[in-house]
């Protein structure tokens, strides 16, 4: 598995992405949904993932949805106008960090 | 799965300190979707058996973690819904009678400005805006607690609205702020401002007091089926 600790910060994000891709979850259908996308090389826990999400919802980010599925109540998310603003800047943020980590990490030398 | 299966996960969720209904509905259904799918995968497992491979997934601290976070949430939005209808107070048409009633106050601490009956106005009032939360707590527990539960059901939401989303210590503040600095140099009874910024502070609190104890009961069915789709679905 890899190190959680890398992707805990980003876990919002990923949940926005996630969500602008599929339209709307519901939790489990997201843990699996990463799973599936990292080949099983990022798990994420579900006591990580619920709490995100509420902290999403609360700020405005995401709203709800509640169907009846077989005989049990199924809760969906969605991203909402303000919710896909900003899943724009988070993914624009995220990519900027990624590009940094980049040439941190394989800096481009150049003799001059 | 069958509907006592489900039943038995809701009493599952219950069993290890999820006590809200909103709560307990998205980890049921979570629970739900793992067990199917182990038993899928291993035919041989039984229902319990696979509810605590399941359950182990949370780790160590269970639903713990969840529900402090969900906690933390819905007391965001209830924050935000007192804030919404704080600032009606200050917007037309209401604002009329928020400065009605801070200039009432004002007035008569002007009035009351050399008689011995102002410092008793001054610890009545905070008195008052202090003793009225906690009064209604005290006298309308029972009440409070029939109320919180609906449909059978008790949420997070109706929990703190019928606690006053524990923000007692406002108005507690405002008393002890109102003791501790009264006839300091600061706060001095005979002080030119003292009287604008007491009317300013309980006009404020007044405000919340009401909004708290008043205004968002009166709305708990609106606010809640705003909050939980499921609410309307009971």
């Amino acid at each position: 598995m890899a190190n959680s600790k890398l992707y805990k910060g980003s876990l919002n994000t990923i949940i926005l992405k996630l969500l602008e891709e599929g339209g709307k979850m519901y939790g489990y259908e997201i843990t699996q949904k990463v799973k599936a996308l990292t080949k099983g090389e990022l798990h994420i826990t579900e006591g990580a993932l619920y709490p995100a999400l509420h902290k999403l919802e609360a700020q405005g980010l995401l709203d709800v949805e509640v169907a009846k599925v077989d005989n049990r109540l199924r809760k969906y998310y969605k991203l909402t106008e303000q919710g896909k603003k900003e899943t724009v800047n988070r993914l624009a943020e995220l990519e900027e960090f990624i590009r940094s980590m980049e040439q941190l990490l394989n800096p481009k030398w150049r003799i001059s | 799965m069958t509907q006592e299966q489900i039943n038995q996960l809701y009493s599952f969720t219950r069993a290890h300190f999820v006590e809200h209904y909103d709560v307990q509905t998205e980890l049921v259904d979570h629970l739900a979707n793992g067990i199917e799918r182990l038993l899928k995968e291993d035919s041989s497992l039984s229902f319990n058996e696979a509810l605590q491979t399941e359950f182990k997934k949370f780790g160590v601290c269970g639903f713990h973690d969840i529900v402090q976070e969900k906690k933390k949430a819905i007391a965001k939005r209830y924050r935000g819904m007192v804030w919404r209808f704080f600032i009606q107070w200050f917007q037309w048409p209401k604002l009329v009678l928020t400065l009605a009633l801070f200039g009432g106050i004002e007035l008569t601490m002007t009035t009351l400005n050399q008689s011995q009956f102002k410092p008793m106005l001054f610890f009545g009032l905070l008195l008052a805006f202090t003793l009225l939360p906690l009064g209604y707590l005290i006298v309308n527990r029972k009440n409070r607690e029939l109320d919180q539960v609906r449909g059978g059901k008790k949420w997070m939401l109706s929990e703190l609205i019928y606690n006053l989303g524990d923000m007692l210590q406002v108005p507690n503040l405002l008393f002890n702020l109102g003791a501790l600095g009264y006839n300091t140099e600061l706060f001095s009874i005979h002080a030119n401002h003292f009287n604008l910024v007491f009317a300013a502070l309980i006009t404020l609190a007044g405000i919340l007091n009401y909004v708290l104890l008043v205004v968002i009961p009166s709305k708990a069915e609106t606010l809640l089926s705003d909050t939980y789709p499921e609410y309307q679905m009971q």
